[in-house]
């Protein structure tokens, strides 16, 4: 299982946790393409600030959502991932940095666990 | 054809880009409340979420229908849009008829038919210019589901 903590960047939303477990992260401003693209407990990268971010993640049951680049979130995209638990941040970094720092924590090959929950450590 | 086990309304308003996504996650919501493969469900959301947000940006919205059967999960984007007059087209990856300004908040990728073709068993779509769209998507149970 990868555990990361998220110290590079600043809840959004008041369901976050400290540490988030994930497999992998996917960069992307193409919300279909996203939907084709990206893996469930993934970590997603994005600039959008809209609420449409949440559905996207609800769907592909990502593990947390990062808006990098010092976007400002829609109050009501924070609404809707408190209402749908999908760990939410922000960071002032760009997304390269936050794919760096990603990438350190990723060590592959093991089971994927509840999207965005370390549930047994 | 037998009546289905359950039949669900969803109405979508022309871009109404806050409320956009919820009749996909309410269905998302109701299949796994049915207790449906998470696999099925996925691909049934996927389906549900194109084709809601295609009626928000180009069908001046419409009418979402689910409905669950013995064989398969079948879902219906009814539109009150201009039709698609070039439906090869429309199948294509990447080609889109969207706004400048709908694509810089990410949609309007010309993926939206695509992905929905990837994650049902049957896709039919009725088009006429003027007369909107009607788009049928199934998603199989059982032994014969992709």
């Amino acid at each position: 299982m990868n555990k990361i903590d998220m110290s590079l960047t600043e809840p959004a939303s008041a369901n976050t946790v400290g540490e988030v477990c994930f497999h992998g992260c996917i960069v992307c401003d193409v919300l279909s393409f996203t939907i084709a693209h990206a893996e469930k407990g993934q970590i997603w990268i994005t600039h959008h600030t809209h609420p449409n971010i949440i559905a996207v993640a609800v769907l592909k049951e990502l593990a947390a959502v990062i808006v990098a680049g010092g976007g400002k979130p829609d109050p009501e995209t924070v609404r809707r991932a408190e209402e749908e638990k999908i760990p939410f941040y922000v960071s002032s970094r760009q997304a390269y940095d936050l794919v760096k720092w990603i990438a350190s924590h990723d060590t592959h090959g093991e089971e994927i666990p509840r999207a965005g929950v370390c549930d047994n450590e | 054809m037998s009546a289905p086990l359950c039949k669900k309304e969803f109405y979508i308003q022309k871009f109404d880009f806050e409320h956009a996504g919820k009749a996909a996650s309410d269905a998302r919501k109701l299949l796994m409340d049915y207790g449906f493969d998470q696999q099925i469900v996925r691909r049934v959301a996927i389906a549900a979420y194109e084709a809601e947000m295609n009626m928000v940006i180009h069908g001046y919205g419409g009418t979402l229908i689910l409905e669950i059967n013995f064989e398969y999960i079948q879902l219906v984007a009814e539109d009150n849009g201009p039709g698609i007059s070039d439906l090869k087209l429309a199948m294509q990856e990447g080609f889109s008829t969207a706004s400048d300004e709908i694509r810089e908040i990410g949609f309007g990728a010309g993926m939206g038919l695509p992905n929905i073709k990837r994650c049902v068993n049957f896709l039919g779509i009725e088009t006429k210019p003027g007369r909107g769209t009607v788009v049928t998507m199934r998603v199989n149970l059982g032994p014969d589901a992709l």
